[in-house]
């Protein structure tokens, strides 16, 4: 009888983690449409506007996009070993890389807005062309998205101090981050390089 | 339960939250173009002599409007139609015809609801390719819809029919339904949709397929379960009368704004008495404006007839349609949690008129089949 019930409860606890991850999909499917449309809408005026990024600023400041990138793709890691630490059940280890995870995530935010001025100081801005425009709406909601992730970093942080087994978060706050790092570069691909 | 044991209405709620969760967004996207345009200067959907920088489209607007508009009919519809089909079966006391294919059918257009809505937009100049494509993929969603529309007939079909005012209202979306739905051909094809489109018969053909089969089939899933919601049945005659009422002078309305299209009525005219052409059928113009309110007026007995059975309603027993989906399995008033313990799912959910099954007609979904 005892086997029998843990055997159920293992069951529904494997339910309840494929529900949860299920719904996370179905989450990020929404935010994913929300990138699509705008991406598409993106397409649109780039082929109408015929001039782009690169041919409107003379000093496009890529090599500091490119450090942005890589610094987001960082957190990303020090988050993926958050997980494994988190798998290993090593809380100490767990919350120090999302403590690292967080100031990167910081460092991305104000590497941003410094990337901001720089294209605002040049003349590019959010109504000088239609690329300015494109720019400044995804990055900035972007930007939107990464402050709500590290939000549920800060959550997440609490979880873990409060009890230990905190697996189901850990792994859909991560799957969050992780989706913000793909998207940073699908835009920084689409609108800064290409 | 496994997904092909679960009631129609259940397959229209899902389809629906799925279409929900990936469509609104695109209509946010929209939403944050146009306010940036309005708030922070920017000129996405600006163009020609007012923009000050070259590459706007207001057109993308339409677009981002439309791939969210068309998918959002099917979030109102896809419950409508669970309803329908369930109840059709309960009232003919007899299984759902086909009930994978209408299943499936349903996934069919939802997944197709994505890839339509250029219909929308055939006299916005937009490439005669893209709208024939649009028209092709258009058509092609008519095939699931009659399958499942011959599934409800076949469910009809020879069934021992009970006419409770849940069923008037299922069988009535069947009428509204269909004759959008065949309406809908018209503004489906390019050809015809050059010279109906913004005519009343659009305004029309809309109301059939979404407004009025949204609405009855709400009103039949209200009379359906009410006794589940509040342990109390509606009163039948007054539903009848409700339905008469609501059936008749809505027909009146719409079916004559369509005839009024049809004759070139624009959708959006502050005078029609102006026209020349229009004044053989401006007498069509009155009769409906009354209908309409004969229609509004008829949902006060709704609206009545809710509130003396919410107060002083027969008191309803467990399963008063003799239904056999699971809801029915749990007393008034519904526990914390529905069940108290998960039930076992032995059965699909229209089991009516089983051979293996004496002395009554149905048998619930928990309950295990005679052999």
């Amino acid at each position: 009888m005892q086997t029998l019930t843990t055997i159920k409860s293992i069951k529904t606890q494997k339910e309840d983690q494929f529900t949860s991850y299920f719904g996370m999909l179905i989450a990020l499917g929404s935010f994913s449409m929300l990138f699509i449309a705008l991406l598409a809408s993106y397409g649109i005026l780039r082929v109408r506007s015929g001039i782009w990024m690169s041919n409107t600023i003379e000093t496009m400041p890529l090599t500091l996009a490119w450090v942005n990138t890589i610094v987001i793709l960082i957190s990303s890691i020090t988050l993926f070993m958050a997980s494994k630490a988190n798998e290993r059940e090593n809380k100490i280890v767990t919350l120090n890389q999302i403590y690292t995870t967080i100031i990167i995530g910081l460092v991305f935010l104000s590497l941003q807005i410094i990337l901001w001025n720089v294209l605002i100081n040049d003349g590019f801005t959010i109504t000088s062309h239609q690329a300015g425009s494109v720019f400044y709406m995804l990055s900035g909601l972007h930007g939107l998205h990464i402050l709500g992730g590290l939000i549920s970093l800060i959550w997440l942080i609490f979880k873990i101090r409060v009890n230990n087994l905190i697996l189901k978060p850990m792994r859909l706050v991560s799957m969050f981050w992780h989706y913000l790092t793909l998207i940073w570069i699908v835009i920084f691909i689409t609108v800064i390089l290409i | 339960m496994d997904y092909f044991k679960m009631p129609l209405t259940i397959w229209g709620l899902f389809l629906t939250s799925i279409l929900n969760a990936l469509f609104v967004p695109i209509i946010a996207a929209g939403l944050i173009i146009l306010l940036l345009d309005n708030v922070a200067g920017t000129q996405f959907l600006i163009a020609g002599g007012k923009a000050t920088i070259p590459g706007g489209d207001p057109l993308l607007y339409q677009h981002v409007f439309w791939i969210f508009g068309h998918p959002e009919v099917y979030i109102l519809i896809l419950p409508a139609w669970g309803v329908v089909s369930d109840l059709l079966s309960v009232f003919s006391r007899k299984p759902a015809f086909g009930y994978k294919v209408t299943a499936i059918c349903m996934c069919t257009i939802t997944a197709f609801s994505a890839l339509v809505w250029g219909h929308h937009m055939y006299t916005t100049g937009m490439s005669p390719l893209l709208g024939k494509t649009f028209m092709f993929l258009t058509l092609l969603i008519s095939i699931p819809s009659a399958i499942f529309f011959f599934n409800w007939l076949g469910t009809l079909w020879r069934g021992a029919l009970q006419f409770d005012t849940p069923m008037l209202f299922s069988m009535s979306v069947m009428w509204v339904f269909g004759l959008g739905g065949l309406t809908g051909l018209y503004n489906a094809t390019i050809t015809s949709d050059i010279y109906l489109h913004d005519t009343y018969f659009v305004v029309g053909h809309f109301h059939y397929t979404m407004a009025a089969s949204v609405m009855f089939g709400a009103f039949a899933a209200i009379y359906f379960w009410f006794p589940k919601m509040f342990g109390r049945q509606m009163n039948s005659k007054l539903g009848k009368v409700h339905f008469w009422f609501s059936f008749i002078p809505l027909n009146m309305v719409f079916f004559n704004m369509m005839v009024m299209g049809y004759a070139g009525h624009h959708r959006r005219i502050f005078d029609p008495t102006e026209y020349e052409f229009l004044a053989p059928v401006l007498g069509l113009n009155n009769l409906m404006t009354t209908f309409a309110f004969i229609l509004g007026a008829a949902q006060g007995l709704f609206v009545l007839n809710f509130a003396y059975s919410l107060l002083k309603g027969e008191k309803a027993e467990q399963n008063p349609w003799k239904s056999a989906t699971l809801e029915w399995t749990v007393d008034y008033p519904i526990p914390h949690g529905n069940f108290a313990v998960v039930p076992s799912v032995y059965n699909g959910p229209h089991e009516y008129s089983h051979p293996n099954v004496k002395e009554r007609d149905w048998i619930s979904q928990s309950e295990p089949m005679p052999t």
